[in-house]
């Protein structure tokens, strides 16, 4: 019986390292192929390079033309963070609005935040570009900081509120017998409580921020402030060869962020998603 | 508590000042005049093309250029936000694919037609300029570049299979040889062609037969039924003998660049067919001897078809705060020898003659790209218009093609078929 055992496991472990590396692989091959040349990277699949190239990172680091990655980097943490931390910090408050409230139109207006989900993005680009140019706001990241800050993210408000109806209502009616009064409800037992739930979306937005191509591709204009998502697209053209290496390399770099923001707090995270909706 | 109080209150302050920070200052003096130039390219094109403006700059001390440069990719969505928006910059490259759908939106550029006495335009081809820069009489742009759609060989795979490597091929002569070539090898064929070059193949086939465009001004279809069933046998037929590489293997890499597909870059097809613009980035990535030759044209044409285009088109806002400058920047763009030495042949080979004679004479233009472009103009099937650019066109087309090449129809039934789907889409139109 316990060598059946002791075999099934080897066989589970063999099994999955096998799943692991075919999940792992592409990643190892765009590593792999920023040490190559263009020709070997669209004709072989293999990981071990046959002509070294070794200033791919150095050269892909420049960028093209007038500004380098440094400053790509930086554009996009000044977009990405305020824009996390508003969202957060918005989402948050007014989840809890929604959840422990009750207001006049708190059952329309419920309804119209949630019918922002089913908006396709393409609908309101115009509309919304139209206003942020009359606002002035064009080529500043102000459109992806303002409404982040207004809780304009419907997915993350309705997070909130599942979360927080997942926390029984007595921890605050205690508060409230204690001395607390909403706001301090909020800041003193929930905030600590919605701790899995406030990472949780600030890993969503974070990566999705990060990856975002269509909205800074139309309300940046200038190079110089270009995030990432749209330097890594600039010199990618058909009328002229790419330099796949450079590319590659750019593109591992760019990676690295979110990957490390995802391993730390990954244990949040996962709480974060697994609890959502269920009752305390 | 405190903390995430005092954090939310950094958050939202730090933003407002991160953001305002990011704001544009005002104009400085009067003089100074702000213009702004957006086009996409790759890296040699961006490089050149800020070289250009630095010199510019040098000269005009008081006008600065802003450059907007990126990938083709969806450069034209955001060009359509920004004229729906009034914030396009005020030099603008665009495609001449475009023209009739921008001119459908009001005059968004100056017309070209009333700049003549103040751009220098004696070195452009008039009649090219207007074919394909012009809606009615309405110029939007002047042409970059020119471009012209031919075929690339694989001369040493050409020469193993005992063929000539010619710059003049009928398409009867890619059946005859399709054979020479399969007999190299079981991964070997004479013509690759990815799902979205058969378009080309069908329009350009049907023009040569007809000498229409694929779709008549009027909306009409520029040919019978009969020719369409011809040109799907013809196609049908080529797959069957082998002289095209079968969809299985080419779709994998619809829409990709040539220097990007393994079986081009291995060698396995002796020819492909492709833009002379994108002549040199395949030559970068390719190890065996290429050249170039004419796309195929029957000896009973009745209209030699070839496709020859601008490569982009340079326009003005017509929106644009500061007209006059821009049209003097284009005006010193397309015609000082600085700017033309700078420029080279980042947007293709040059549209006008005299840029042309200067580069030819500094031996700088490519002479398989000159001579790719040199073999097509003689033999262009003049331009095409409006709804014979349509995309959903061209998906329809695409479609019935691959389901010619995968045997799900006979060319008997896609030719129906497809006119029927097309018909919708042209009443609508």
């Amino acid at each position: 019986m316990r060598v059946d055992i002791k075999q099934n496991k080897i066989a589970a472990y063999i099994f999955l390292s096998l799943l692991g590396l075919v999940m792992v692989y592409p990643l190892l091959w765009l590593f792999a192929s920023s040490f190559r040349t263009n020709q070997e990277i669209f004709t072989s699949l293999g990981l071990i390079p046959g002509e070294l190239v070794t200033d791919a990172y150095a050269r892909g680091w420049q960028g093209s033309g007038q500004y380098s990655y440094g400053t790509f980097f930086i554009n996009t943490f000044l977009m990405v963070i305020p824009t996390v931390l508003g969202t957060i910090v918005s989402s948050a408050l007014v989840g809890y609005g929604f959840a422990r409230f009750r207001f006049p139109f708190k059952k329309l207006l419920f309804i119209l935040m949630i019918s922002q989900l089913m908006l396709p993005n393409a609908v309101i680009i115009i509309p919304r570009y139209i206003l942020f140019r009359s606002l002035g706001w064009l080529n500043t990241y102000l459109p992806f900081i303002v409404p982040a800050m207004f809780a304009t993210y419907s997915f993350f408000i309705f997070m909130m509120v599942q979360f927080i109806r997942g926390i029984p209502k007595e921890l605050d009616e205690s508060a409230y017998i204690d001395g607390c009064n909403s706001f301090t409800i909020f800041t003193r037992i929930m905030a600590p409580l919605l701790k899995p739930a406030l990472f949780s979306a600030g890993i969503f937005q974070f990566i999705w921020r990060w990856n975002d191509f269509l909205n800074p591709l139309i309300y940046i204009n200038s190079v110089k402030k270009y995030p990432l998502s749209l330097a890594l697209r600039m010199s990618m053209d058909i009328t002229d060869a790419i330099s796949w290496n450079q590319l590659m390399a750019m593109s591992l770099l760019t990676m690295i962020p979110p990957i490390l923001i995802f391993f730390f707090a990954q244990r949040y995270f996962v709480e974060g998603i697994t609890t959502t909706g269920l009752k305390g | 508590m405190r903390k995430l109080l005092l954090l939310s209150v950094i958050v939202l302050s730090a933003g407002l000042v991160f953001a305002g920070g990011q704001g544009e200052s005002a104009d400085g003096s009067s003089d100074q005049v702000n213009l702004r130039f957006s086009w996409w390219g790759g890296d040699t094109r961006h490089k050149a093309t800020l070289a250009a403006i630095e010199a510019y700059e040098a000269k005009n001390p008081n006008v600065k250029i802003e450059a907007e440069y990126g990938g083709f990719d969806s450069y034209y969505q955001k060009l359509v936000t920004q004229l729906a928006g009034g914030t396009a910059a005020d030099v603008v490259q665009i495609d001449y694919k475009w023209v009739h759908d921008l001119a459908a939106q009001g005059e968004v550029f100056v017309d070209m037609n009333t700049l003549t006495d103040k751009i220098d335009m004696s070195g452009f081809d008039m009649k090219f300029t207007r074919a394909y820069g012009a809606h009615g009489d309405y110029l939007l742009g002047l042409p970059t570049g020119l471009n012209a759609f031919g075929l690339t060989l694989n001369s040493p795979l050409l020469k193993d299979a005992g063929i000539p490597v010619k710059e003049s091929w009928t398409w009867q002569d890619i059946l005859d040889y399709g054979g020479k070539v399969r007999a190299l090898g079981e991964d070997k064929y004479l013509m690759g062609l990815q799902p979205q070059h058969f378009w080309y193949v069908i329009k350009i086939q049907l023009k040569q037969k007809t000498g229409n465009n694929f779709i008549k001004d009027d909306l009409s279809f520029g040919f019978e039924k009969q020719d369409l069933v011809e040109v799907l046998e013809y196609i049908d037929g080529a797959f069957e003998s082998g002289a095209f590489a079968p969809l299985e293997e080419t779709v994998l890499y619809d829409g990709k660049g040539w220097d990007q597909i393994p079986n081009w870059l291995n060698g396995s097809y002796g020819m492909i067919s492709s833009w002379a613009s994108v002549y040199t980035t395949v030559k970068n990535a390719t190890t065996f001897d290429m050249t170039v030759a004419r796309f195929p044209i029957p000896e009973d044409a009745v209209n030699p078809g070839l496709q020859t285009t601008p490569s982009q088109l340079l326009a003005v806002n017509s929106r644009s705060a500061n007209k006059e400058e821009a049209i003097k920047f284009i005006d010193w763009f397309f015609n000082s020898e600085e700017a033309i030495n700078i420029l080279k042949d980042c947007r293709g080979v040059p549209p006008t003659s005299r840029a042309r004679d200067i580069l030819a004479a500094a031996d700088e233009l490519d002479t398989d790209v000159v001579t790719a472009v040199n073999l097509a103009l003689p033999y262009s099937g003049g331009p095409e218009n409006g709804p014979s650019l349509n995309k959903e066109i061209e998906t329809i087309v695409k479609d019935y093609v691959q389901q010619v090449g995968y045997k799900v129809l006979t060319p008997e039934e896609a030719a129906t078929q497809m006119m029927e789907d097309l018909e919708k889409v042209l009443s609508q139109l």
